[in-house]
């Protein structure tokens, strides 16, 4: 059997990642839980922040830029957070509706 | 351009990604790995040899640049052409990133036509890189094989020189240190009877290949003359002085038939009848025999420099009769001993050299050889010489 194109492994990774993609949302929602449960530990932020750059990149790359674009600014938002003292729960909640928006762009 | 016969490492904490970067590579034909952090993207890097990683900058455990820094730092052989994902937040840390080993940039999201953009340029430092590398090996490989020849060609240099002897009157001995694998030096003795006696030093310019053929043909010429032409005129009668300067002169004339360009030799050539306690002396350009009678500890210089051998065709040379009553020590010495460097670049010289002669005026040739070439090995400071050493002691009993 012959490998697959580079074009059918394109299809079928788009395909792959929107079926996927909830599974990831809930894991960047799982992730700002953390935050919002230990807003001073700077490992949950980085894990957060990282979730959120693999998950823009790969939006953009898989047909989902709009995706895509909400991610990334999410993570800057989250970066912006990393170079404050005294983050507080408050702070990652106020990101709430954004990452819960991330799919559909509207707030729930 | 084609990658075939390239191995691959994509990086990327997203399995979708690394796994459609790899059919992409895959379909340049790249032979592909991949990994989802720069920790195990280092692991396989260790295990295994690739021409390109392309790896995304954020990532768990090790991030891309600390990855393309350990393989910089790494310095193992070959070329690891390092292709790094960037998204628009990374774009103010671009030199950090060139300055961490990057080559290039891919922008995300990944578009295939940029990638292959990039990855044309990439396969054509990896095409040259691959063509060096090939050439390389083969000049290894023939220089290995110079080498050993090399090393042959020195063995039967070495072969062809008299060894140590007690003939027609006189004790010979010598000392030959080659500045490389062979030389341009050579020297000999013959006896024509049981009292006269052959001897010759030749010194041909430069070093190497050529200059090693040219004294093997020249110890050839040089031993064939003496045992024939030269002979056969000392039977007759001919006086040394006549036929020393004969066979130099003939000598000459031989290797200007050889034709070599910008090849000459220097010589010293001469009889000596240990009987009638004198010796016959050309020299070609050659430093002057160093000469001590019996009981004297000072040597005196025999002769002038004159025209080297191989540069001008019609040339002809006189002997210097030179009376040698027995118990009398002649050296003969190429310019290697007297211009051998030191450690604080001044030469080893003349002066130093009769010095060391004096002093080793009482000893038997072979100790004084030993001395000599322990006492310039000092004063080198280094095991290469820059030019062959040679010594030849005669000293007539």
């Amino acid at each position: 059997m012959s490998k697959p194109s580079f074009a059918d492994t394109l299809a079928r990774m788009k395909e792959e990642f929107a079926q996927q993609l909830p599974t990831r949302l809930a894991a960047v929602e799982g992730f700002l839980q953390d935050c919002i449960a230990r807003p001073g530990d700077g490992e949950a932020l980085a894990q957060l922040r990282l979730a959120l750059h693999t998950l823009a990149g790969t939006c953009g790359t898989l047909g989902q830029p709009e995706v895509g674009a909400r991610a990334r600014a999410a993570e800057h938002l989250v970066a912006a957070l990393g170079e404050r003292d005294g983050r507080t729960a408050g702070d990652f909640e106020a990101l709430q509706p954004r990452i819960r928006a991330l799919a559909t762009g509207e707030a729930p | 351009m084609s990658a075939a016969g390239f191995r691959a490492l994509v990086v990327d904490d997203d399995p979708l990604i690394t796994a459609l970067l790899a059919a992409l590579l895959e379909e340049r034909g790249y032979e592909v790995e991949s990994a989802t952090d720069g920790e195990a993207a280092l692991a396989r890097i260790e295990a295994a040899t690739f021409q390109l990683v392309v790896t995304d900058w954020h990532m768990p455990r090790r991030d891309g640049l600390s990855l393309c820094r350990a393989i910089r730092a790494r310095g193992a052989p070959g070329y690891v052409y390092c292709i790094m994902l960037t998204s628009s937040s990374e774009e103010s840390s671009l030199v950090e990133a060139m300055q961490a080993g990057v080559d290039d940039f891919v922008g995300k999201p990944l578009r295939p036509a940029e990638l292959g953009a990039r990855l044309n340029a990439a396969e054509r430092v990896l095409q040259l890189e691959a063509g060096l590398a090939r050439r390389n090996h083969e000049l290894a490989e023939a220089y290995g094989r110079l080498s050993r020849e090399l090393e042959l060609a020195r063995t039967m240099q070495q072969g062809m020189l008299p060894p140590p002897a007690q003939v027609a009157g006189v004790r010979a001995d010598w000392l030959l240190q080659a500045s490389s694998f062979v030389g341009g030096d050579t020297l000999g003795y013959v006896p024509i009877d049981d009292h006269r006696l052959c001897f010759y030093m030749v010194d041909v310019s430069g070093h190497g290949v050529t200059a090693a053929m040219l004294a093997i043909s020249a110890q050839h010429q040089l031993f064939g003359l003496a045992r024939g032409r030269g002979t056969a005129m000392i039977n007759r009668g001919t006086g040394m002085v006549e036929v020393a300067g004969a066979l130099v002169t003939e000598f000459n004339r031989r290797a200007m038939h050889l034709a070599i360009p910008d090849a000459y030799l220097t010589l010293v050539f001469g009889l000596l009848d240990t009987r009638a306690g004198e010796a016959a002396i050309v020299h070609a350009g050659h430093p002057p025999v160093l000469f001590a009678p019996p009981g004297a500890t000072t040597f005196e210089a025999l002769g002038e420099g004159d025209l080297p051998i191989g540069i001008v065709a019609d040339a002809q040379w006189e002997a210097r009769r030179v009376a040698v009553p027995r118990g009398s020590r002649l050296v003969l010495h190429s310019d290697g001993v007297t211009e051998c460097r030191g450690t604080g670049g001044e030469v080893y010289g003349d002066e130093r050299l009769r010095h060391a002669l004096a002093r080793g005026r009482d000893l038997p040739a072979a100790e004084l050889l030993r001395t000599l070439g322990a006492d310039l090995a000092a004063w080198r400071g280094e095991p290469q010489f820059e030019d062959d050493v040679t010594v030849l002691v005669l000293e007539t009993c």
